[in-house]
């Protein structure tokens, strides 16, 4: 029998159940993992981070009002923890970044026509800010609405489609360019 | 058509950002993280008790010495109300006052 994770968690916050919250650490793991992936672009910081979420969840857990979604409310505790050790790991980043934009200065060459699945990801992600970023991979890797993304990374619906509509604009300029010129 | 070829540009765009909702293969986090939470909770507690028993040797002197002076006053009744009130304002007694609520509260912060 399916257990929701709303049940789960009035589990783990009525008795501290431990296992209900193993549960809910094992259904979601791979969705806050696979997002600080790509907002750290390091499996290692990511990995750190997201045990640093899931640590602050438990002890948070009681101020889950169980309204919306959990998978949301984790999302928000896990961007929270990125943008607080984003910070701290700035200076090492600025240089990758350096190097990634390097990369990404670079035209995509596209014989075969298939732009689309020749753009690599990591190259798409290079040219943008993280909170465009942050706001793209929810909207278009993790299906979430507009209003969802807002809820997630605490900012208004307004600043979340700006950021949206110029990480698209940098998209388009950076890789699409030929193809809007052609339409 | 400009609604079209947004529309074309969404589309283009989720297959793009696609491999990164790829789901990530559990190896062992979910385990290491429940042995970083049933860490966390031991500590935690560890940490209460301590601080409990700290506030208890701090606090512990005057008040039995408010209780010493409480029960002698109560048998007299009367008579020596001002004993009672030097040891209520001492400096010693408002000191573990202050840290017993200072305790308390950070009890009840840790406990959150």
């Amino acid at each position: 029998m399916h257990v929701s994770d709303e049940e789960l968690v009035a589990r783990a916050v009525a008795a501290r159940d431990q296992a209900a919250f193993g549960e809910l650490v094992r259904r979601h793991q791979s969705r806050v993992r696979s997002w600080l992936r790509q907002l750290t672009r390091n499996p290692a910081t990511a990995d750190d981070i997201a045990q640093e979420t899931f640590i602050k969840a438990w002890d948070r857990l009681r101020s889950f009002s169980g309204q919306g979604r959990f998978g949301a409310w984790l999302m928000k505790i896990a961007y929270t923890e990125f943008l607080m050790a984003h910070r701290k790991i700035r200076s090492e980043q600025r240089l990758a970044e350096a190097v990634e934009a390097g990369i990404a200065e670079a035209p995509v060459h596209d014989p075969t026509g298939e732009q689309s699945v020749a753009v690599d990801l990591e190259r798409l992600l290079a040219v943008l800010t993280d909170e465009e970023r942050g706001a793209m991979l929810l909207c278009y890797a993790h299906g979430m609405s507009h209003s969802e993304a807002s809820e997630v990374t605490g900012l208004p619906v307004g600043t979340v489609k700006s950021h949206i509509h110029r990480g698209k604009e940098k998209i388009r300029q950076r890789f699409f360019a030929e193809e809007v010129g052609d339409a | 058509m400009p609604d079209r070829i947004a529309a074309d540009e969404d589309q283009r765009l989720e297959i793009l950002f696609r491999p990164a909702a790829a789901p990530v293969v559990d190896e062992g986090f979910s385990v290491a993280v429940m042995k970083r939470v049933a860490r966390h909770t031991w500590r935690r507690r560890l940490v209460l008790a301590t601080a409990g028993l700290a506030g208890l040797f701090v606090a512990a002197r005057p008040a039995w010495e408010i209780v010493l002076v409480l029960g002698r006053e109560l048998a007299q009744l009367g008579g020596r109300a001002p004993d009672l009130a030097l040891i209520l304002v001492s400096p010693l007694t408002i000191l573990a006052g202050l840290l017993l609520m200072t305790g308390l509260s950070l009890l009840q912060w840790l406990d959150e």
